[in-house]
């Protein structure tokens, strides 16, 4: 007879074993195969007199690729058939760029994709020129640990491990941010079928975790966390930034905050990520605000721009189906290709599918795949780290592109 | 392209990896599982904003996952293109052992209960609760597939961890 745990052994094992691959590459496509879909059965319904089953097309219209398009469609209640109907094959486009590895090489390295205890690595973000932070996860998707990889040594090491509350259920560590002395993290979970928000903090230089604080109820809404030295800083999809200190006191508002969401401390904006206030309140960031010192900078939007996002320096926003790329005050703008991020990581980089495009240099870099394919970091802020396998299937080492290794000239 | 949208494509990346290593122990093949967990997630892109306001969006479409497994997907996937292979599929023709080449031998819903049991670590209570079906549904067929692979149970019901 075999045991339990032998049982979770071979689940756990397999699942080491399972591919890694891009689910958004294939959402694009099978949505718009369901789409369609629906569309000809809503077209057969139509023949027979049934209706008032419209909005489930509008609903469906969203692609990873084509996400301008899916905005446009998304709003309006009747299906247009003409447009969901048609098809286009995604065009085969050709990368172009130069080989990161020969543009950036001192921010490319390899690293193992497991730590000492053999559980699988997930970079959050680079902490500095060297150093990466990770999570380690026990097999089953959990974060257990983090950790510190520094590329100079070829070593890591342990921040500290995360707890995990008694009595919370369905816990999963979201999301994490370090100001290069602490780190914090935000785990998510139910409890009674509501969900409970955890905020924890621990120093980067290694110690137990300490539990800042939980919340509850719409303030369980953490949208993005920070760190500002002293306290976890937060923003819920409701807007307004919170900040609560690491050890003792009690949590506080942000002054001026109001309706601010917080992009990478101390920056925030009122571009929302609630759909509401989308709706209410537009598509552009209309500001750009640093709560440290309270300096308000309002963003120069040019006619027909839409979706800006913007950071101290840079804004990506779009016009028609084209991104566009300015500074805060109008100045630089370019037309780049779509399918890029948007926010700015390091207010400086854009990433799509395949490239990095540097905002300072106009240079592009392409990304190899060797794995077949390439993720970027969980931190709250846009994450400095895009990795992926260095071979396909099992995966024993990362390559791990890390921004904040590339010279500001560069 | 709205927030959410990003928002749901950075909880995509983030989150992908995890769930295709979920439906390849649910499912035991590469192309099920990427199938089981894209389906689920089209549910969840649909429903964003809702369940991001409520429930933790992982719990969701794990949830989706577990009950689409044992209900409609494999009926609706045959409907579907044979060349819809995701992207960087690769066929491991290693062997994960023998205890994992018998489970693909258990019926869909037996094999899930194991899955929620022993990979997601789950009480019967919870179990029962997010595939629909009583406990006592949990535990026989729990009982059926553990005494069909030779695993002997350290105990009959398992409580909350």
């Amino acid at each position: 007879m075999r045991t339990e745990d032998e049982l979770s052994g071979a689940l756990r094992d397999a699942a080491d074993r399972a591919p890694e691959l891009d689910l958004l590459v294939g959402l694009g496509k099978r949505r718009r195969r369901r789409t369609r879909r629906r569309a000809q059965l809503l077209a057969a319904a139509a023949v027979v007199g049934v209706v008032g089953t419209s909005t489930v097309v509008a609903q469906g219209a969203f692609s990873s690729g084509g996400g301008e398009e899916a905005a446009a469609t998304s709003t309006t209640t009747r299906p247009k058939p003409e447009k969901t109907m048609t098809v286009t094959p995604r065009p085969q486009t050709q990368t172009k760029g130069t080989p990161v590895g020969k543009l950036w090489p001192q921010a490319l390295f390899q690293m193992p994709a497991k730590n000492a205890d053999g559980w699988r690595y997930r970079p959050i973000t680079g902490i500095n020129a060297t150093e990466v932070l990770l999570a380690a996860e026990p097999s089953a998707d959990k974060a257990g640990k983090i950790e510190v990889y520094d590329a100079k040594t070829g070593k890591s090491r342990v921040v500290t491990a995360i707890p995990r509350t008694r009595g919370l259920k369905q816990y999963f560590t979201q999301t994490v941010s370090t100001d290069g002395t602490n780190v914090v993290w935000c785990s998510i979970a139910s409890k009674d079928g509501t969900t409970v928000a955890e905020l924890w903090w621990a120093p980067l230089s290694g110690g137990k975790a300490k539990l800042a604080v939980t919340l509850t109820g719409g303030g369980a809404a953490v949208e993005a966390i920070g760190v500002d030295g002293e306290s976890v800083v937060w923003s819920t999809r409701k807007g307004g930034v919170y900040r609560k200190p690491f050890t003792n006191g009690a949590p506080n508002r942000v002054p001026k905050s109001d309706g601010l969401h917080l992009i990478s401390w101390p920056w925030a904006g009122d571009a929302s990520t609630d759909d509401e206030e989308f709706e209410k309140f537009g598509y552009n960031q209309s500001k750009i605000v640093n709560l440290a010192d309270g300096t308000v900078t309002k963003v120069v939007i040019k006619d027909g721009m839409k979706d800006m996002r913007c950071g101290p320096v840079w804004c990506r926003g779009r016009q028609g189906t084209t991104s566009v790329v300015q500074r805060v005050d109008g100045t630089g703008d370019k037309k780049l290709p779509k399918g890029f991020g948007m926010y700015a990581i390091l207010d400086r980089f854009l990433r799509s599918a395949d490239t990095v495009y540097d905002l300072n240099t106009g240079r592009l870099a392409r990304i190899e795949t060797p794995g077949g394919w390439s993720s970027n970091g969980i931190s709250s802020e846009p994450s400095r780290i895009l990795y992926g396998g260095t071979t396909k299937g099992k995966v024993d080492r990362y390559w791990v592109l890390n921004l904040a290794a590339v010279p500001p000239a560069q | 392209m709205r927030p959410g949208d990003v928002e749901f494509e950075d909880f995509v990346r983030a989150r992908g990896a995890a769930l295709v290593r979920y439906g390849y122990v649910l499912t035991g093949n590469p192309e099920d599982a990427a199938d089981l967990a894209q389906e689920a997630l089209l549910k969840l892109s649909d429903n964003w904003s809702r369940v991001r306001n409520k429930d933790s969006p992982e719990a969701y479409v794990r949830t989706t996952m577990a009950r689409q497994h044992i209900s409609w997907w494999r009926r609706r996937r045959r409907e579907q293109p044979t060349d819809d292979v995701p992207e960087g599929i690769h066929h491991d023709t290693h062997s994960f052992g023998e205890l994992w080449k018998e489970l693909a031998t258990l019926p869909r819903k037996q094999r899930t209960v194991l899955v929620l049991r022993y990979y997601e670590d789950l009480p019967d209570e919870e179990i029962a609760a997010i595939l629909g079906i009583s406990r006592g549904t949990v535990r026989s067929q729990a009982f059926r597939a553990l005494a069909t692979l030779r695993v002997r149970p350290a105990v009959l019901e398992r409580g909350r961890a």
